[in-house]
Formats: C-alpha cells, structure tokens, sequence
C-alpha cells in the first residue's frame, strides 16, 4: 500500500478535479467473485494479512476463521474466545492476529501452531477495537469500558490505560511509523495521541460533537484520518494542518452499527452500510462511484486487499456471509 | 541518669548503673512498640516500666555483680598473704641462710607462687566473664540502635498512639493518613468510578439480553442516542419589542402608567371608577395632569424644554418617577 502513498498526496493535493490525470481511472467495476459461508453468526471484521496471502474473518460466534486469498479456500479456525468477536488485526509480518472480545480479553494469536499465544487481560467490558502496531511491539485496543489500553506484545503487559473518552471507543488504529493513535468514541471525539508519552496531542470534531464516531483510520501515508460517523456520514481530517475536515462521503446509511470503511488504492474510500451495500466513494470527487449488491443484511465490515483491487465485506446474521468483489476491468497496480 | 538514682535506694544496683541506662533507654521503648502492635489500651506509667525493667536487669546482671564481690575478697585475701609473705621476702636478701630456714623458705615460696597464680588465673576468667557479660551489654546496645531506629520508622504510628506525642495535632487533622494513603484511595475512587461508568456502558448498550449470547458488541445495535443536544438560539428577547405578546406588553405598560398615575395624583379617579379605563383614556388624564402642573409651574418646564429640546419631557418625567418612589 505504501506504493500507492504519493499518488494519494498527490490526488489530495490536486483540487482541480474537474480535469483527471491520466493514471487515474474514473470508474471501478467490481462485481461478486466468491461468497465465503462458514459462521454461524454476524461477521464483525475481516482483514487481508499485509503479504497478502490470506483474508481473516472474525464473528459473533467467537471464532477467527482464516481464508486464503486466491481462490479463497478455508484455510483454519482459531477457537479460544468465550465471548463474541468484534475486531481482530494481523501483525505486519502476517504470522500473528489478535483479536478483541465480548470476554474483555484480547488474544494474540500465532496462525501457523492455531494457538493462543497471549492473552490480554485487563479491560472490564468488551473490547470493540484493536489495532497493531507497525512495529508489532504493541497492540491498543478499545472497550466498552471508555479506555484505551496500549499492550507490549512480548510481556502481554498492559503499559497504559488512557482515559481516551466518555463514551465506548469504537476505533483504535497506529499511524505508519507507530508514533501516533488515533481514537473515535461513542462521545463524537477524534483524539490523537503520542504513543511513547500517553498525552492526547489533538481533539478533532469539537465543535459539531453530535453523533457518535463510528469508525476511524489512518489513511495509508498517515496524513488524513477517515473517520465515520453514526450521521451516515464518512469524513476525512487532515492531521498536519489545521485546515479539519477535508471531505465528506454521503451517501451510505450508518446510525446503529460501528461500521468499517477503508482505502481502496488512492483513489477510492469503501465502506459497508445499512442497506445491505457496499459503497465506493472517489476520495477526491465525494461522489459514489459504485454501489455492489448482494448481501442481505448490513453490511459490516470492509476489507480492501493491500495490493490487488480485491473488496472483502462482512454482514450481519440475517446474511452471515463473507462476500469477495474483484474489479475486472481497472487495471491492478 | 539522676532519675535512675533517686528511684534506686540499693547501692548493688546503683553500682552497675552505667549498664542499666542503656537498657532502661531500651525496654521502655520496646514496650511502647509492643503497645503499638498487640495491647493499644496499655499505657503503664513510667515509674511502672522502669522498676520492672529493673527486676530484669538485676536478673541479667547478677553474675557480674557477684563476681566483683569475689574479686574484692580475692584481692583482700592475696594481699593478706602477700603481706604475710613480705617479710620472708625482705629476709632473703641476707647471706647468713641455714638448710632448715632455706627449705622452709622454699615452701613459702612456693605457696605465695600457688596462690598469685591461682589469684591470676581467677582474675583471667573473672576478666573472661566481664568480657562476655560486656558483649552481652554491646548486643543490648545495637539492639537498642535498631529499636530506636525502627522506632523513629515508625514515628507517625505511635505519635497517634501515646497519649504524650502531639494528641492535639491528631484530634485536629481529621484525616490521619499518609499522603500515600490518600493518593491510593483517591486512585481506587476513580477505578471504581470507572468501573461504575462501564458497567453502565454495558447495560446501556448492549441490554438486548436475548441474543447477547451469539452477539459480540461490535453485531449489536446501537440504541438511539438518550442525550439529546439542542442549542436555542434567541433570535428575540425580553428587552426586545415582541408584537406578539400584546397582553403582556400592555400588563408591563399599564403598570408603569399607574407608577405615573400615583405619582401625579390622578391615582384616585382610576380607583373609583368600577369599568377599567381605557390605556388612551389614561394617557390624556396624565396629559392634563401634565398641563395642569405645567400651568402652576412653568418656570420647570421651560428650564427643562430649554435645556433639551429634542427629548420629549414625558420619557423624562417616567423615569424620574421610577428613581423617586423607591
């Protein structure tokens, strides 16, 4: 993905969009290669291991199931969670996951033994997200419990508990160089923090804090955060200057779940929705370039493979699949 | 030490007095730690303490104390013989000697030689003995050390404790704990605070206790927000004309009328009619009130008429009505 980092800041900072350069494709045309069924519950997230080669699917039903990407064959399950799970992460070497539940554990799974080889403890109600670092020292993960812990992956010792928020925090996620976090809560705050001090750096959304934030990420070169948030609103913060929201991607319906959008490439934001969709947006023009239809239930979760223009989405249990979009005619980079 | 003396009457005791300060200093103090941790109503007084200090003291002591009794009879008796024994010595010295005397010379030699040395060799277990009973004293002194030392550890404790140490101090401070003390129970508020606030969280979001079995929090709805933001933004306010409210504006008007009214005197008219008068009616009553005065007293009206022409004198005269009646 980090090859694609300049021609995002690039795309940013063109803001002629009435004129499209020429590398730039203007449409995507993705349509449904493979349905995955398997869990027996809502999937909650799926995430594409940084190699690539895999696609892990966590689920209400408190299993991790781990495809391979390709032709998408089930590969393994990871059983050991008590309770529902909402978030999992691959470690950047792609030989680790972990994973955050309804038991107030987090685990950090090895993929090749299928074991656990840590678990979390420390957070008093559920874990909703959880992120790893680029670096894979440390793991942050949000709860219910409105803190924001950092964990050393080595010692499983929780380092710090922030008091991140006044609500649950949805979003947790590290920057690229792992200096930062960015947090999203249920109280409608976007907070940066330096990791190494514990020390909120920057609030976002202060002025507007309506609705609850949903969603929030680091965009792949660390300078904008997509957060989403329950206003059926997507929108994109610059981190460095002072300048806020750069855009806003409206289209989609998001007001009751936590649901997960994602860069697609440098050119398109992804995100699930409550009509049973999958919208893509043009990161630059706002508008939807493309609506996939086939899940029947809400769509939750979003993945985006890191280099081919592979879309995996998630639903809840009236759908209970995982569905894998390719795009046939843009031209993978 | 002047205190030991005037409680002690026995010289014996008296004569090893330079062991027992120490330990006096000592044990009281380890009875007050004792106090400390096991007995907290103990609070013997200070004679008590000493003397039964001093029984085990005496125990202690004994033996030395014996000891120097024998030695002072042991020095007595050897000079006793050593006196006996001096004038044969003082004798030896001449020539004139027979065997028989020779011989007898000898034996009392020999004897005085027995008893230095029997008196030597009791001198050095006696000394062996004091040594001994000297490192015992030095135990009791490093003993003491640490005790004062752990003592001075635990200064807050028995300062709350003893009835001597500071009791009004501790009768004003109502909290009596360490700052630690206190940083801990603050810390433990806001972890129990913490908690409190999300257990909350879990009933507030995820109280669909049918499903939360195969639910993870991420697969449950959210509830629609309970807090509600609204912002009011006045667009018009009391101080503003609202055409709207006319019955109010006309109450506020009205009494401010019948503030003119009284103060000008056309208040009893008003009184007496049964029907309410008209606003307008009233108005020009006070017009003619105004007139009236106005004829009676010119001079005022011109000097003021004068002074502003733009401002009409009624706004004026309201207000003067207003500042006077209160």
């Amino acid at each position: 993905m980090e090859t694609e980092v300049p021609a995002q800041a690039q795309a940013e900072n063109d803001n002629n969009n009435n004129q499209p350069t020429n590398q730039r494709p203007e449409k995507t045309n993705f349509s449904l290669k493979y349905t995955l069924k398997g869990h027996k519950e809502s999937i909650s997230s799926v995430k594409f291991s940084p190699n690539g080669k895999f696609l892990a699917s966590a689920s209400a039903d408190k299993i991790i199931k781990i495809w391979s990407v390709g032709k998408f064959q089930f590969v393994t399950d990871l059983f050991g969670h008590t309770g529902g799970i909402s978030d999992i992460d691959w470690s950047p070497d792609s030989k680790y996951l972990c994973s955050g539940s309804d038991d107030n554990t987090v685990k950090i799974w090895d993929t090749h033994t299928k074991q656990v080889s840590i678990t979390l403890k420390g957070h008093t109600q559920p874990i909703f997200c959880v992120s790893y670092s680029p670096q894979s020292n440390l793991i942050a993960s949000g709860s219910l419990d409105q803190s924001v812990r950092l964990w050393e992956v080595k010692t499983g010792k929780c380092i710090k508990n922030l008091p991140a928020h006044t609500e649950p925090v949805s979003g947790v996620h590290f920057n690229r160089d792992g200096s930062l976090l960015v947090t999203g809560g249920y109280d409608g705050l976007i907070r940066l923090w330096d990791v190494n001090k514990g020390e909120c750096l920057m609030t976002l959304n202060v002025e507007k804090a309506h609705s609850p934030v949903s969603f929030v990420k680091f965009s792949p070169n660390s300078k904008f955060i997509l957060a989403g948030t329950l206003d059926n609103q997507i929108k994109l913060w610059s981190v460095n200057n002072k300048k806020g929201c750069q855009k806003v991607y409206n289209g989609h319906h998001n007001e009751q779940y936590c649901i997960f959008s994602s860069f697609l490439g440098g050119n398109w934001v992804v995100t699930g929705s409550e009509d049973h969709c999958v919208y893509i947006y043009d990161l630059r023009d706002r508008h939807i370039v493309q609506k996939l239809q086939s899940h029947t239930d809400t769509v939750l979760t979003v993945a985006c493979h890191p280099s081919l223009p592979i879309i995996a989405s998630g639903a809840l249990n009236k759908d209970g699949t995982i569905k894998i979009w390719q795009d046939n005619i843009t031209p993978s980079k | 030490m002047n205190n030991n003396r005037t409680n002690n009457s026995d010289y014996n005791e008296e004569d090893s007095i330079d062991i027992e300060v120490d330990d006096t200093d000592i044990l009281p103090i380890k009875s007050h730690e004792n106090s400390v941790v096991g007995s907290p109503g103990e609070n013997m007084p200070e004679d008590q303490l000493l003397n039964s200090d001093h029984s085990r003291i005496l125990i202690n002591d004994e033996l030395p104390l014996s000891l120097f009794v024998d030695l002072i009879n042991k020095i007595i008796n050897y000079l006793k013989s050593v006196k006996s024994d001096l004038p044969i010595g003082s004798t030896s010295n001449t020539s004139t000697t027979t065997t028989v005397q020779l011989n007898s010379q000898i034996k009392v030699k020999n004897q005085y030689v027995k008893s230095t040395q029997t008196f030597l060799s009791e001198l050095i277990t006696l000394y062996n003995k004091i040594n001994n009973s000297s490192s015992v004293v030095d135990k009791n002194k490093c003993k003491r050390f640490r005790s004062v030392s752990s003592v001075l550890n635990n200064t807050s404790s028995i300062q709350s404790t003893s009835p001597k140490n500071n009791n009004v101090a501790s009768d004003l401070i109502q909290i009596n704990a360490t700052k630690e003390e206190i940083e801990k129970r603050i810390k433990s508020f806001i972890t129990m605070k913490a908690f409190e606030t999300a257990e909350s969280n879990s009933i507030e979001f995820r109280d669909d206790s049918s499903n939360s079995e195969n639910q993870s929090i991420r697969t449950t709805a959210i509830p629609p927000m309970k807090m509600k933001y609204s912002v009011t933004t006045n667009q018009t306010g009391p101080l503003l004309n609202d055409n709207t409210n006319n019955n109010n504006s006309i109450s506020v008007f009205s009494d401010r009328v019948n503030l003119i009214e009284n103060h000008l005197g056309i208040m009893n008219n008003n009184n007496n009619s049964s029907v309410p008068k008209d606003l307008y009616q009233r108005v020009k009553a006070i017009e003619d009130k105004i007139l009236q005065i106005e004829k009676q007293n010119p001079q005022f009206f011109k000097d003021s008429y004068n002074s502003r022409n733009s401002t009409p004198p009624i706004t004026k005269l309201s207000n003067q009505t207003i500042t006077h009646q209160k």
